[in-house]
């Protein structure tokens, strides 16, 4: 059975983010949707008020809503974002949105690069990440101009304005938009809501809590509108299938351990303590040979796995053995050539 | 002291020494000889593969085979992941194709599986296009039934070209239609081991010839310190490769590693093979037909077409299965039917002490899907990412087996599909497939698909999407419902597009070479077909 009259629930901008996306996927299908928000209460844990970063993905949804660059660039302060900064118990950690310097014959930079410090060549990683370089240049820099790079970015945006933004383009699709949660529509068939309960995420009964407070900026927004995707995939169009339920419950909550891991790295204390399965084997696989195992439904990309190892003073005790492939001079010239071509974005001679 | 019984037929004595083998020096060995011992298919791809990424480090590589001992030759059909890896260690496809008499595969063709009568393929490649992020089957699904729009598999580039036995390679320009499928190879397996032994001694790998009659553990650690032949010499290693087929002569006759049996739910123990005159078109796909207890394949080669009879022996004779396959060849046969036996299942631990399963050895699931090259390659490139530096490995050792594990369980799920998603009731195998008890992970994706028309993903793992809608479809397993975004476009618009993207199909297939004129213009050929 398919919904005939939906509510989305939540401070503007969250419910604005998975109303507009719900509001655009049910557009013309005979089927109400109502967005009930409560004002911008914009302090997240990830310490964001006036502008908000959106992850990479972002780009994504925005493409399903139509909404095109230039419409972006107008908002003021609109800026690309290359890295974002987090708290950690060993202070900040850069986690940057691109890989660190460049593979080569299929091996991860970082092992190069754990060859070469073996052998007492290179400074430390992190200045052979073209996101954190760019990052520090991404406050002035053009939002068009990022979209002719090649680096994954995502971006920065005025809190209010894009709730504005997002909003609007529901109410075009036809949401009815209600400011104050409860007043105007007492029933529907299917409430999603957006509101950071702590409460467990899911699917139940006629509810779906889609919502999950990050430290690290942007991933609850990403969290969000994967959600309220599969809201509309598995939940507006399936109402009573006990398959579709479990499958929604199913990824949400794989998600929600994803994020959960990155947290636990960032912030305990004592990381050797740790009982989070997945997470203990990224630390022990990385500590022993470098490489980071990847579960299924990761949030976070495999290069913020390797910043957020990094802030938390996990080294690898030895590079992949591939890595001795190449030669010292080689691998030398090759790291050189890497830092000269971050040097370039850190002056902006690159960007010129 | 254990004495043991080889697939051969000679005797091998797995002995325990003291610990001085190992352990001669202070602190830990560094890994800088492997012995691989097995020369078949998967002894050779993963001689040739450490040698090419790790020779260059100082690693010594040395395979050990018997001329007296044959190899089973697994894999005549294989899955596209086969072209990276060629292309990893250097192989030049034209010189490859010759050698093995090889032919281009674009999928595979299900016969009899749903029901009697029934046909589809199984491409390497997508279902038509998404559109607004839904999914192309969820808009065919709608309109399955309307006049003029067709099977699925129209909508499938690689389907269309194998149902006109056309090939080409895919194209590198992500807008044209034509990128939307991969290809693979199905070769004659016999020669790919030897090919892949010229690339290995080309980069280093010592071969010696012998067999093996006694494997010496160490006995404070228990790990594989050598291995003797039966000329009397001893050949030590730092890490062992057992490639010795389903015996498993290092990782269950000398470790006793143990293994995990699904046969209650992919009960095939079976399988008869035999070549045959090749008759008619080059097929770019192998073909997998359903039969009473099991089933057969054919796979188109250069030179000849090669056959067999998966079957369960607990529903059918080996006298009956033989006969049903002879009885379906296509042309006169070239040698007498070889008879193979074994588990489906897989070792408990595929990395146990020293000793690492490759191949068979690890692990069988039957080949429905040509995956036995595709785990060769697996455990060979998982492998070199966690290669070991020295004997304190067990990190890299259980991370190993966590994500090989993965892929063997993904893999059991998706054959399993094939037979139980079927409506077939005229045997007792069928009944039997039709009605067991699944894996939970299959069932409910089953389920999920059934009421939704959705296919549960994940990031791990051999079989994807577009494989699961092509088995679910294909075997008439077509969802009761659809993703409700498919009516915001009018039935008119929908049904316009179908049509358009149908004929673009038929149209871009119509300008493909044929398959074995594309092999002859680019001298892939060991003679004229």
């Amino acid at each position: 059975m398919s919904a005939r009259r939906v509510i989305i629930r939540g401070e503007s901008l969250r419910a604005a983010i998975a109303g507009s996306l719900v509001a655009r996927a049910c557009s013309g299908l005979n089927l109400e949707v109502h967005i009930e928000f409560l004002p911008l209460q914009m302090r997240t844990e990830a310490g964001e008020g006036e502008t908000f970063v959106l992850r990479p993905d972002v780009h994504r949804f925005h493409g399903e809503l139509g909404l095109d660059a230039a419409t972006l660039h107008s908002l003021p302060h609109a800026a690309p974002c290359f890295a974002v900064t987090a708290g950690s118990s060993s202070g900040e950690a850069s986690l940057p949105f691109a890989n660190f310097g460049q593979a080569r014959a299929g091996i991860e930079f970082h092992q190069l690069w754990t060859r070469a410090s073996g052998a007492g060549l290179q400074p430390d990683l992190l200045k052979f990440s073209p996101s954190i370089a760019l990052q520090n240049a991404a406050e002035s820099m053009d939002l068009r101009k990022a979209y002719k790079l090649s680096l994954p970015f995502g971006l920065t945006l005025p809190t209010a304005h894009y709730a504005d933004l997002l909003m609007a383009l529901a109410k075009q699709a036809g949401a009815f938009v209600h400011d104050g949660l409860g007043k105007q529509v007492t029933d529907a068939d299917l409430i999603i809501d957006c509101s950071p309960t702590g409460a467990a995420n899911g699917w139940s009964a006629n509810r779906l809590a889609i919502a999950e407070i990050s430290g690290v900026p942007g991933l609850e927004w990403q969290y969000l509108y994967q959600n309220s995707k599969r809201a509309v995939s598995l939940g507006i169009g399936s109402l009573e299938c006990d398959a579709a339920r479990s499958e929604f419950n199913r990824l949400t909550k794989e998600e929600v351990e994803r994020i959960a891991d990155f947290h636990e790295l960032l912030k305990r204390d004592d990381l050797q303590e740790t009982t989070r399965p997945a997470l203990k084997r990224k630390i022990d696989v990385f500590e022993a040979c470098g490489r980071i195992p990847m579960e299924d439904y990761e949030v976070a990309q495999p290069c913020e796995w390797l910043a957020a190892l990094w802030a938390r003073g996990l080294r690898p005790r030895r590079c992949d053995r591939r890595a001795e492939a190449l030669s010292l001079a080689e691998l030398r010239q090759f790291l050189d050539k890497l830092r000269e071509q971050v040097n370039a974005i850190e002056s902006g001679a690159a960007l010129r | 002291m254990r004495t043991i019984d080889s697939a051969c037929g000679n005797r091998v004595i797995v002995r325990h020494t003291g610990s001085e083998i190992l352990n001669s020096g202070a602190g830990p060995k560094r890994i800088e000889n492997v012995v691989v011992v097995g020369g078949g298919t998967a002894g050779w791809m993963t001689a040739a593969g450490l040698a090419s990424m790790l020779g260059s480090t100082g690693l010594s590589v040395t395979l050990v085979e018997s001329e007296a001992i044959g190899i089973v030759g697994v894999g005549e059909a294989t899955l596209p992941h086969i072209k990276f890896f060629n292309d990893t260690i250097g192989v030049d496809e034209a010189e490859f194709m010759r050698a093995t008499n090889a032919t281009f595969k674009l999928g595979i063709e299900f016969v009899n599986w749903g029901r009697k009568g029934d046909s589809y393929i199984h491409p390497f490649g997508e279902f038509g296009l998404p559109n607004e992020g839904v999914a192309f089957h969820q808009y065919w699904r709608k309109f399955a039934d309307a006049p003029g729009v067709g099977p699925l598999e129209d909508y499938s580039l690689p389907v269309v070209a194998c149902r006109g036995a056309k090939f080409q390679p895919p194209s590198d320009d992500p807008r044209s239609v034509l990128s939307t499928y991969r290809y693979a190879y199905q070769f004659d397996a016999l020669k790919y081991a030897p090919f892949m032994r010229t690339h290995a001694e080309a980069r280093g790998v010592s071969r010696v010839e012998g067999k093996v009659v006694d494997v010496v553990l160490d006995g404070e650690s228990g790990d594989i310190g050598s291995i003797t032949l039966e000329d009397g010499q001893s050949i030590s290693g730092d890490l062992f490769i057992d490639c010795t087929g389903f015996f498993g002569l290092l990782i269950e006759q000398a470790l006793q590693t143990g293994y995990d049996e699904w046969t209650k739910w992919l009960p095939c123990d079976r399988a008869v093979a035999v070549p045959c005159e090749h008759m008619g078109p080059l097929l770019p796909y192998t073909r997998a037909t359903a039969e009473e207890a099991g089933w057969r394949w054919r796979i188109p080669l250069q030179h000849r077409t090669g056959n067999g009879h998966v079957y369960s022996s607990a529903f059918i004779s080996d006298d009956d299965a033989q006969e049903t396959l002879v009885r379906n060849l296509e042309g006169p046969a070239l040698a007498d039917p070889r008879l193979l036996r074994f588990v489906t299942g897989k070792r408990r631990k595929l990395w146990n002490r020293n000793c690492v399963a490759v191949g068979l050895s690890g692990g069988f699931l039957e080949p429905l899907e040509s995956t036995s090259i595709y785990l060769i390659q697996e455990g060979i490139t998982k492998l070199l990412e966690l290669f070991p530096v020295d004997a304190e490995n067990n990190v890299e050792r259980e991370e190993y087996n966590r994500r090989m594990d993965l892929e063997f369980d993904r893999i059991r799920d998706f054959l399993i599909l094939h037979y139980h998603a079927t409506e077939r009731d005229d045997s007792e195998f069928w009944n039997y497939m039709r009605t067991m008890n699944v894996p939970d992970t299959l069932k409910e994706r089953m389920e999920l698909f059934a009421a939704t028309g959705h296919v549960s993903s994940y990031d791990h793992g051999l079989f994807l999407i577009p494989s699961w809608i092509a088995v679910l479809i294909g075997q008439r397993r077509l969802p009761d419902a659809y993703d409700l975004r498919v009516n915001q476009a009018s039935d008119s618009d929908v049904a316009a597009q179908l049509s358009g993207l149908r004929r673009h199909m038929a149209k871009a297939v119509a300008s493909m070479s044929g398959h074995a004129d594309y092999l002859t213009k680019n001298a892939m050929i060991e003679r004229a077909l």
